[in-house]
């Protein structure tokens, strides 16, 4: 799901038509929001009237004006657009809903409908909505509580808060003294040095988990059966040591289901760093479906690049970024997607897009094989994976690239050779991932652009690309080509 | 004035008499939901162990000598809902419901044995024991039965399993933690402990939680992760959980269920304060707050919210944490936090450990301590005792120490009487506060 979702039609446009004011530079034509929202002239204005009374509420620090040809849109430069996104999330009836039945675990109808103010009819109509939002997470609402797997509960939570909560809001109501002290445990025992963020994520993974501990009756069915193979790991164990220390501490009854509940958080949602869980690496089972399916993948890109050899820091930060995704994937179900897939990918080349396309749907592949799920249809959590394999591969790639080394030798009259020396360099100055320099006997080069015809005689060099003295944009071209061709 | 106290156990009752003492004019009712008031929750092993010799000895003070006190008590009353808008409880007595005005209103309704996670906890056949009814079941339970099997490795758990050994009664135990009163001792404290009760035929299951408890015709089946294990009855022995029913949604809660009090023990809701078992006690070592189930914390809050309860005056300084108690020949003690938990500590320790004879003339008997102190500046931190001599008192000088600030280097100057028969040359607590180098 988006979290967007949670709107009604009304909200979502207006959110939208702010979405599209930050993204074309905070000045659109009325005509392009209305075409590109695909809506009428009168519901633009209703939206933007809507809008304005909006916003009114942030005193200037962030307002939208229309004339009727163009709408702007003004910020404040300590103010963030995110606040009023958040604000139109926490104010939806479907949020608070689901934020209703977080705190208070149990429901019934009349209670729920007079705390919220809304009649019992358009109760029903919102759970039945909510409903069929969660259902990619396998959770559901059902009788004045929330049912489905434990870890899934706390996972669609997290999610959803971690957008919704503030820095500020973090400082003040998550930085507990006993979150701060659990903070200690993990760095202590786990020999780990935890950054802001991970701090951050503890915190409020640890706000959601001490309130849902005491609810009786969570369902562990799933986690049970992932968790078999990690029962001997070390660092399994270690959680579980500090878990029920910890939660001795409190009037909070630990089932033996906790602690695979926080070692499965700790290890896949980006609270280790890379060095951490590199450590941790070492010593992991290797026979766990997470150790296997990173190993897999690993390999498979590591194939994929050769004979070019990533260095070993390279390797780590792989390693590091595909197990946070393949226990994202093993471990959980549904997604909240917080951007929109296509946007992150700065494609170089098209050819470039197509193998990286391809080869992030192997990798899914093989591993949805190796984890033994066999979906027919792809799941949004699925395809939130094959967006991350790309985006991992991207670095990759970017990393490895760095690597390609140019050389220009051209066997021209000095002044000649001068002036496309520099053509070229200025030419390929934007290019990602690549050094050019003047060519220099017995250096290696990746490629070399020469006008000398015969090419064997760069015997230290993987390609040459002949330009003759009229060097044009098709020379220009060809050379981006070979180069992005290099990189793959 | 009106003052409501509910619960007439060592929170309740004590609130109750500080407050009269103070409050000479003020109207003190206290709503207690059994038949009688201050029962001591450990009587099922003082009777066991042949300490005392019937039930009725278990109680702590009588209603006669409250009311000789003018505090109104009311029996056989269970509060059922409260309302902070119009300052008002409701309470059931004889299946009438009676509804009364308070002023001021003390929630100090404790603790109750029993679990959210565990199936089958309606079970007749686990032993419980913190009320005169269940301790009365519980002495029928242990009378009619051999084979025991504690759930729980705490302090409960082990002066249970000590009472059943001297029944001639079998003994398991099963702890999810990797070993006894893990909250109190570090493991190679209590390692004689441990031994001794093998030596005297308790089997342990560590490592182990109980999902389920099922009866199956004579016998209970307690189901583990790992292990069914079978016998003739269950003991609960988990740590207990706040009792708080008929709370006011308004007043605010800590996450694990406890109502959250300030330093004045006054919840989010003017007028409404809160104390004992209810309530998350403020840590004597730093800022933060914990659940600790100690008679002393409710009697120490008793006194404290007196004084609060028409303006914030005295703060309640916190709990450190201290217990004591006799299992299997070995008294064991200990305040502050363990080496184990100081994980939790923002600071570097070092701890200390010292063995010596438990008196000059007697050389057999030894006492074992061990120091937790800050290894920057040198603030007590912790101590446990383990010996076979009672040295359950010296636990007290530790904890004070910690609620005094005190470093090491003081602790090691500390002043103590000497006397051959009775005491060392050298005090074992001022030894302990005596570092290498
Ligand atoms: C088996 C066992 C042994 C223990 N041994 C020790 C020990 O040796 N040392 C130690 O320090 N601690 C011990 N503890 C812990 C100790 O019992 C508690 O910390 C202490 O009793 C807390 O006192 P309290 O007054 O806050 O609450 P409680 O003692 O729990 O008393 C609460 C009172 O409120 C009454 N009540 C409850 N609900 C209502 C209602 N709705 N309306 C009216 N009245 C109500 C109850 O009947 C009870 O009288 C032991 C606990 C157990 C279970």
């Amino acid at each position: 799901m988006r979290i967007e979702d949670f709107l009604e039609k009304r909200e979502a446009f207006q959110v939208a038509i702010l979405k599209k004011l930050i993204l074309e530079g905070g000045r659109v034509s009325y005509e392009k929001l209305r075409k590109d929202l695909n809506i009428t002239k009168a519901s633009l204005a209703n939206y933007l009237e809507d809008i304005t009374i909006y916003l009114e509420e942030y005193q200037g620090d962030c307002q939208v004006d229309s004339d009727g040809v163009f709408v702007e849109l003004f910020l404040t430069p300590h103010f963030s657009i995110m606040t009023v996104y958040i604000n139109y999330v926490k104010r939806s009836l479907k949020y608070q809903l689901i934020d209703y039945i977080f705190n208070y675990q149990e429901f019934t109808v009349i209670e729920i409908s007079n705390d919220l103010s809304i009649s019992e009819s358009s109760l029903f109509r919102k759970i039945k909505e909510l409903n069929s939002l969660l259902k990619e997470f396998n959770i559901k609402i059902k009788n004045g509580r929330i049912y489905g797997e434990e870890l899934q509960i706390r996972y669609f939570y997290f999610q959803v808060f971690w957008f919704l909560t503030t820095y500020e809001e973090y400082q003040e109501v998550l930085l507990t003294n006993q979150n701060q002290s659990l903070i200690n445990g993990f760095e202590k025992e786990l020999d780990i040095k935890l950054n802001d963020l991970s701090r951050r994520r503890i915190s409020l993974w640890f706000m959601i988990s001490k309130k849902r501990a005491s609810v009786s009756k969570k369902a562990y069915k799933n986690i049970v059966q992932k968790m078999i193979p990690y029962k001997e790991d070390y660092l399994n164990k270690q959680v579980r040591k500090l878990i029920l220390l910890y939660f001795s501490r409190y009037s909070i009854e630990v089932e033996e289901e906790e602690s695979m509940i926080h070692f499965i958080f700790l290890t896949t949602q980006s609270v280790l760093s890379e060095k951490a869980f590199i450590e941790y690496d070492l010593v992991r089972s290797r026979r766990t479906p997470t150790a296997l399916v990173d190993t897999l993948l690993r390999e498979t890109i590591l194939l994929y690049y050769l004979p070019t050899k990533p260095s070993i820091a390279l390797e780590r930060k792989l390693t590091f970024y595909l197990s946070q995704i393949n226990g994202t994937l093993y471990f959980f179900e549904g997604a909240l997607e917080l951007k929109d897939s296509q946007e992150f990918m700065a494609k170089e080349s098209k050819t470039w897009g197509e193998n990286l396309q391809a080869l992030s749907e192997q990798l899914l592949k093989t591993a949805l094989e190796t984890i033994n799920e066999s979906n027919s249809s792809r799941s949004s959590l699925e395809k939130l994976t094959l967006v991350e394999y790309s985006t991992v591969l991207s670095i990759v790639d970017f990393t490895i690239s760095k690597e390609l080394i140019i050389g220009i030798d051209l066997d021209l009259m000095e002044m000649h050779a001068e002036i496309l020396t520099q053509t070229l360099m200025l030419n390929l100055k934007n290019v990602i991932g690549i050094t050019v320099e003047k060519y220099r006997e017995h250096h290696t080069y990746d490629l070399v652009i020469t006008t000398n015809l015969s090419s064997r005689f760069y015997t230290r060099a993987t390609e040459t690309y002949i330009v003759s003295e009229q060097f044009s944009k098709f020379d220009l071209n060809q050379i981006k080509t070979r180069i992005n061709e290099l990189k793959i | 004035m009106r003052i409501i106290i509910i619960g007439g156990s060592f929170a309740g009752i004590t609130a109750a008499l500080t407050a009269r003492k103070k409050y000479k004019e003020a109207a003190i009712i206290l709503l207690e939901k059994e038949e009688k008031i201050g029962f001591i929750p450990g009587t099922l092993y003082s009777l066991l162990n042949g300490e005392i010799d019937s039930l009725e000895e278990g109680y702590f003070i009588t209603v006669e000598e409250l009311e000789r006190l003018a505090i109104q008590v009311q029996l056989n009353a269970t509060v059922e809902s409260m309302d902070t808008n119009s300052q008002k409880v409701t309470y059931n007595i004889f299946h009438q419901s009676v509804t009364i005005p308070y002023d001021k209103l003390i929630l100090a309704t404790g603790s109750v044995q029993d679990s959210y996670q565990v199936k089958g906890m309606e079970s007749n056949k686990i032993v419980k024991y913190k009320t005169i009814e269940k301790t009365r079941v519980a002495l029928e339970l242990v009378e009619k039965n051999q084979v025991f099997t504690i759930v729980g490795g705490g302090q409960i758990g082990l002066e249970m399993a000590d009472a059943l050994i001297n029944q001639k009664k079998h003994v398991q135990l099963i702890e999810s933690m990797n070993g006894l009163v893990a909250k109190y001792f570090d493991q190679e404290m209590i390692a004689p402990l441990l031994k001794e009760m093998e030596n005297q035929g308790v089997t342990f299951y560590f490592d182990e939680t109980v999902k389920e408890i099922e009866e199956i015709e004579e016998t209970v089946i307690l189901k583990t992760q790992n292990h069914v294990i079978e016998s003739d009855c269950a003991v609960f022995a988990l740590s207990v959980k706040p009792n708080i029913p008929y709370l006011d949604p308004k007043v605010r809660r800590h996450e694990d269920g406890s109502v959250l009090v300030d330093k004045y023990l006054k919840t989010s809701i003017e007028n409404v304060f809160a104390i004992g078992d209810t309530i998350q006690m403020q840590s004597s070592l730093s800022n933060e707050t914990f659940y600790i189930s100690l008679v002393n914390n409710a009697v120490r809050t008793g006194i404290v919210v007196a004084d609060n309860l028409v303006h914030s005056q005295t703060p309640f300084i916190g709990s450190a944490r201290t217990i004591g108690t006799k299992v299997f020949g070995y008294y064991i003690a200990s305040t502050g936090m363990t080496e184990a938990e100081s994980i939790f500590f923002d600071q570097k320790i070092a701890v200390r450990h010292v063995s010596q004879p438990i008196s000059l003339f007697n050389k057999q008997q030894t006492i074992n301590g061990k120091l937790i102190y800050n290894a920057v500046s040198g603030k007590i931190l912790g101590a446990q005792f383990i010996s076979k001599t009672n040295i359950l008192e010296k636990i007290n000088t530790l904890s004070l120490s910690i609620q005094m600030g005190l470093t090491v280097s003081e602790l090691a100057q500390k002043d103590y009487f000497f006397h051959p028969a009775w005491s060392t040359v050298y005090d074992i607590t001022n030894q302990l506060g005596l570092m290498k180098d």
